[in-house]
């Protein structure tokens, strides 16, 4: 009979976390999508830009550049551009 | 397919979609899932998605076999086959041309012919997880920690689940297999503590492990000759914030990844710098590793069960082989084998543990400062290139003359940033849920979207790979 081994329980990183429903969730994601396309116009464009040249891609570009556009128009492409820029500066600072 | 990034973001929200759409059905859920993480791991090499499902079969198989066999030494060799394959497999892929290189020199010394050639071996993401949860699986049914061989899908399920295929947390057989086969609850998803799992590992890893690593860590460790002893220190602790950013970053997205799924992985870490004592710091650094050399190779080795001397003899070799297990390098090894000594060291003057064995304050304090210091040298050893680029920066810790010039505010700021979030109670995400209870889940996603983007903006362009990924 082979020696009985007890493992220590694992504690889960989820032990005591709120329950919630798929709908709340799946809504939560979407809100998540629309702000990060929103505030994000300029790494999307990024993403596209990097991506191998094929009609979808040229689609894709033709999409993205008009809604960074758009997005530059409303000011929310700047948000993420003043975060960046704010960190740059706070790096090249010396005492 | 890395985690921090929008390939990734796109997969994730395919699969997630998808994935809910067939509860109704859960076989074909499983399948596609598995379908899903095999489509994850070849965005690395689609080749060795023969080996994650050739291992997956083989465990499966001798699982079977292990659990229909009566007679106890037909199981016994039945386990020790299994594994040694599953080791040899891991073997041959991770330490093959690390074996030739030190038999070469071997044979160059010696005098005794020509050298053995080397295999152009590529080593596949994450085949040191896969192997122990193939091993975790086998052992469990050895061990009738599982009441009922596993079918194959369940299994194909356990070892490929995406977000713990590559860099784990190692979730043990008899802890997620009953979750595969238990139902999927769609009104159980825990999507607030998903969510700040999910961004607290993205600001820990996009943020602070790679900027640590471009700005101040990854200079020093490649030429530690060009700066002095009080730069050294300060990229050694530099390094001991990078490891414990990147890594703990990794696994808590892996949880909030799986909670968004309906399962539950462990906890992989507990403040570890806060440890007093060796022990106490296995317990909290990389709790999934340390728990499985625990109960897969130190009581495999025969544990505690034949004395003292024996005792430290399977404690040694555990933290050498766990060492080992890191990568095919002699500084791996001494980093297990300080690890090893160390530890045993604290058994003989403490049998429970340094912690146990302190009543003052400021004894604590002490020890944990102590522990603290011991665990950062190490790291230079798991960090350097080679064992002369590790000598080369213990050398350096005589040039104290030499001012410090990496100090910077910024620098600064990132360590005591990740220094302060690994401080935080380790019952944060808990207390920042309670307090945020009545703040609805739609808000809460679209914080998740802003503050993804936030962490993208601030993060430095490119995307590192996660440090565990090259186990």
């Amino acid at each position: 009979m082979s020696r009985q081994v007890i493992y220590k329980q694992q504690i889960e990183g989820v032990d005591g976390a709120l329950p919630s429903r798929l709908r709340a969730v799946c809504g939560a994601i979407i809100a998540g999508v629309v702000v990060a396309l929103l505030l994000g116009s300029n790494a999307l464009l990024n993403w596209v830009n990097n991506l191998p040249i094929g009609p979808v891609s040229d689609f894709l570009l033709q999409i993205t550049q008009t809604w960074q556009n758009w997005m530059v128009a409303v000011g929310l492409a700047n948000v993420a551009q003043v975060l960046a820029n704010g960190l740059t500066a706070f790096q090249s600072w010396r005492w | 397919m890395l985690f921090p990034t929008l390939n990734f973001g796109l997969f994730f929200l395919a699969v997630f979609c998808a994935a809910w759409a067939l509860l109704p059905l859960p076989r074909v859920r499983l399948a596609f899932l598995v379908v899903a993480s095999y489509a994850f791991y070849a965005f690395w090499d689609w080749r060795f998605c023969f080996l994650l499902g050739g291992s997956s079969i083989f465990n499966w198989y001798m699982g079977r076999r292990i659990f229909v066999t009566a007679s106890e030494h037909a199981r016994k060799l039945l386990i020790s086959g299994t594994v040694a394959v599953n080791l040899g497999v891991l073997g041959f892929f991770k330490y093959y041309n690390f074996f030739l290189d030190n038999l070469n020199g071997l044979i160059g010394t010696l005098h005794l012919g020509k050298d053995i050639s080397y295999l152009d071996v590529i080593l596949p993401v994450g085949i040191s997880f896969f192997t122990f949860h193939g091993i975790s699986y086998v052992v469990d049914i050895y061990r009738r920690k599982i009441t009922q061989p596993a079918p194959l899908l369940h299994i194909l399920f356990y070892i490929s689940f995406f977000p713990q295929l590559v860099a784990g947390p190692i979730v043990r057989a008899s802890h997620f297999l009953p979750q595969i086969s238990a139902p999927v609850s769609a009104a159980d998803i825990r999507a607030r503590r998903a969510f700040l799992l999910i961004l607290g590992g993205l600001f820990k890893k996009v943020v602070l492990a790679n900027y640590l690593a471009s700005n101040l860590v990854d200079d020093v460790f490649f030429d530690p000759t060009q700066y002095g002893a009080w730069d050294l220190l300060f990229a050694n602790y530099g390094y001991a914030a990078q490891i414990y950013c990147d890594f703990s970053a990794y696994t808590d997205i892996a949880i909030g990844v799986a909670a968004l799924f309906g399962y539950r992985f462990p906890w992989n870490f507990n403040q570890p710098y806060r440890a007093m004592g060796l022990q106490d710091f296995w317990r909290r650094w990389h709790i999934s590793l340390s728990s499985w050399l625990r109960d897969y190779l130190y009581i495999s080795l025969g544990g505690n069960r034949h004395g003292g001397l024996m005792r430290y003899r399977n404690l040694f070799l555990t933290m050498v082989l766990g060492g080992l297990w890191h990568g095919a390098s002699w500084n791996f090894v001494i980093w297990g084998s300080l690890h090893g000594a160390a530890l045993v060291l604290e058994h003989a003057l403490c049998r429970d543990g340094l912690q146990s064995a302190l009543s003052n304050v400021w004894r604590k304090i002490l020890a944990t400062l102590v522990t603290f210091q011991f665990t950062c040298f190490t790291w230079i050893f798991f960090r350097a290139a080679d064992v002369p680029h590790a000598a080369s920066y213990f050398a350096g810790f005589t040039r104290w003359h030499a001012p410090l010039t990496l100090a910077t505010p910024f620098n600064l700021s990132l360590l005591g940033l990740a220094m302060a979030l690994h401080f935080l109670p380790p019952d944060w995400v808990g207390r920042v849920e309670n307090a945020t209870r009545r703040v609805p889940l739609l808000a809460w996603g679209a914080l998740a979207g802003a503050g993804t983007v936030a962490i993208d903006s601030l993060g430095p362009t490119g995307v590192a790979p996660f440090i565990y990924f090259q186990f």
